[in-house]
């Protein structure tokens, strides 16, 4: 009796604390969705009303029609995209010379590649901006592309890194006497074997792009090439300089978040594990 | 085929491990060499330096007569089965044999032929499609020394290629390997700790300590002349008996007991006073009456195996054992212990080394 009492006890906290746990992180979150589906004359009304009294898609209609938000999708797009790809085969290729290529001095590599990942962006954000305007890539998709890889190259590195040590060296010896190449193993051996660590580390990167923010707003300055967190950002006073658009803004975030919860949806499929069982005796 | 030399290979890790000491060693054309040794004792190692996973400290390696020192593995064209087998297990097991002539780019007819054909060898064609982790422990080795034999190499090499498998298909695996490489006529080197296999299987065996060849012989040599003790204990079960021993006035003495010399001993000369006795348990007899040449011993414990019992005894302090059938054994008791005299070994008991005489 005690025990099915305490495991009730047990079950109930755990659900009280998953329900808190949801709230704090979607609760945000469905706040936006429900204030971009509000008409404005509520969204400002006090006492605050939460569920609207009628859906409304003003503000999404408003967000397409009065301003390029589809420009700043496919800017966010390209720039994410690029840069990610970037940024994973770079990293996939230090992951690899740092995890099995038994390189001398590779723990001092180790150690800077950390040192710099602890560095804040923003320290770079002067002396880039002066490298930018010197190559001439201000308002180019490179100044931002090259720039976000980079940022993510030390974090990239480091994750796959410790997945590629996973894979064990027999495997990798056996490709060696089949006659892969160094490279051939990578994406022949080690890719395959090491997708969902792929996937995950690519998606990180790539929501890290997506929402970069202070970069997007310095080195983009043309209507044309900005990213959607400037775009947001541009949305404040474009009505009137008095009044913030909190329905337009709030759809602009639905809208550029969603792009990403579909990718985790995808990727989440993909990320099967298990991948390497079988490969060794047990 | 071919035949594989090494040359005063060495092999020495970061932190002074001498993995391998100075190992020399020619295996012919069509030969099968075991390297047999306790774990640790760098047979692997020797088995990476050659395939060219590992770079030796120094030393020469030779593959059909020529040095491939500073080839890489792929083009020494040998081909390696590992313990653990290192199946790739995102390929299904056609793929996983015919990846190396498909990097080799040999026709896809050819391929398909000789994969095929392989797999019927090995009585594995129903399972090419599979990928590695919906086989047994038994295909998956099956599958790793097809990726071997498709190949045609210059020579096989074999780390324990058995060790993770059941008892019973591993005597199978040991006749059917066995069989299948002298119908080839491959040349192997294979690694094992198990004296079994090492006997079984191969023409030559390499006994391997700390990285040194403890000796190097046909199996029958081994067993018959081991060259030191570790050998002798090494090869052989149950383990050969070691008696301390003075040799006093032309015998073999020790506590009350006292043995004539081996037949082919002509002169104690040269010969140290003290010397340890070397002697199977299979070389034994016991019997229940005295008999003129037996000593005298206590019978202890016995250990039946089925065939064979190994009585435990008790000679004086020293305590041996002996291989008798199940109807003799008996514990408690008198006995009295006959020993083969051709077959007794003697070393020195300071070096460990046989005793030439
Ligand atoms: N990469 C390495 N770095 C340092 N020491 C090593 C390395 N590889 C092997 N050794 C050492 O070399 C020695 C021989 O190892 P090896 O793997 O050849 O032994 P083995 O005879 O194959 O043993 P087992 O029967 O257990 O497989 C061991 O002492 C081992 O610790
Ligand atoms: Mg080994």
């Amino acid at each position: 009796m005690q025990d099915l009492g305490s495991g009730m006890l047990r079950k109930g906290c755990f659900i009280l604390a998953t329900a808190g746990l949801l709230l704090f992180s979607v609760g945000p979150f469905g706040w936006e969705v429900l204030t971009s589906i509000k008409p404005s004359s509520e969204i400002a009304q006090s006492p605050v009303v939460y569920v609207p009294s009628r859906v409304t898609f003003e503000h999404y209609v408003a967000l397409f029609a009065r301003r390029d938000f589809g420009g700043y999708l496919v800017n966010s797009a390209v720039v994410s995209s690029l840069a990610t790809l970037l940024c994973m085969i770079a990293g996939m290729l230090a992951a690899y010379a740092l995890a099995k290529l038994n390189i001398p001095g590779s723990p001092l590599f180790l150690v800077i590649v950390l040192a710099v990942a602890l560095v804040p962006p923003i320290i770079l954000l002067i002396p880039l901006y002066e490298m930018m305007r010197w190559a001439d890539w201000i308002n180019h998709r490179g100044a931002l592309v090259l720039p976000y890889a980079a940022l993510n190259l030390p974090f990239a590195t480091l994750v796959l890194r410790a997945f590629f040590r996973q894979i064990p060296q027999d495997l990798l010896e056996a490709a060696r006497i089949d006659g892969f190449t160094r490279v051939g193993i990578l994406f022949k051996i080690i890719v395959p074997l090491s997708a969902p660590a792929l996937a995950t580390t690519a998606i990180l990167v790539f929501v890290f792009c997506w929402n970069e923010f202070i970069f997007a707003l310095t080195f983009i300055t043309t209507d044309a090439y900005k990213t959607i967190p400037v775009g947001i950002a541009g949305l404040s006073g474009v009505t009137s300089p008095y009044e913030i658009p909190w329905g337009l803004i709030s759809a602009a975030a639905v809208t550029g978040t969603l792009p990403l919860i579909v990718l985790v949806l995808i990727f989440q499929r993909r990320i099967v594990q298990g991948l390497t069982a079988g490969a060794l005796k047990g | 085929m071919a035949e594989v030399a090494v040359e005063e290979l060495y092999k020495i890790f970061p932190d002074h491990v001498v993995a391998v000491d100075g190992v020399s060693f020619h295996v012919r054309d069509r030969g099968f060499l075991t390297l047999l040794g306790p774990s640790g004792c760098g047979k692997s190692t020797i088995l990476r330096l050659i395939a060219g996973l590992e770079k030796p400290s120094s030393g020469k390696v030779y593959v059909d007569g020529r040095l491939v020192n500073d080839q890489h593995p792929a083009d020494r064209d040998v081909a390696m089965v590992f313990q653990s087998y290192a199946l790739y297990p995102h390929m299904n097991c056609f793929d996983n044999m015919a990846v190396h002539l498909k990097l080799r780019k040999v026709p896809r007819e050819e391929i398909q032929r000789r994969t095929r054909e392989t797999a019927r060898l090995l009585g594995i064609e129903n399972l090419l499609h599979r990928k590695p982790k919906a086989l047994s422990g038994g295909q998956r080795q099956r599958v790793a020394l097809g990726r071997a034999i498709v190949r045609q190499p210059k020579a096989f090499l074999l780390d324990e290629p058995l060790s993770n498998l059941d008892a019973i298909l591993r005597e199978r695996m040991r006749g059917d390997l066995k069989a299948l490489f002298s119908a080839m006529g491959a040349t192997v080197i294979y690694v094992t700790h198990d004296q079994v296999e090492a006997m079984t299987m191969s023409d030559t065996i390499a006994v391997v300590r700390a990285g040194k060849i403890q000796q190097i012989g046909s199996p029958a040599e081994i067993y018959h002349n081991p060259a030191n003790v570790f050998v002798a204990q090494f090869v052989g079960s149950p383990r050969m008996n070691f008696l301390r021993c003075t040799i006093e006035s032309g015998r073999l003495t020790f506590g009350r007991h006292d043995l004539p010399l081996p037949r082919a001993v002509v002169s104690t000369v040269g010969l140290p006073a003290n010397v340890l006795l070397g002697i199977r348990p299979e070389h034994l007899t016991v019997l229940r009456e005295a008999t003129p040449g037996a000593l005298e011993a206590q019978a202890d414990l016995c250990e039946p195996l089925g065939a064979f019992t190994i009585l435990h005894l008790r000679l004086g302090e020293n305590a041996i054992a002996a291989l008798v059938t199940p109807e003799d054994a008996q514990m408690g008791g008198r006995r009295w212990v006959e020993f083969h005299g051709g077959k007794i070994h003697l070393f020195d008991p300071a070096t460990e080394e046989r005793l030439k005489y």
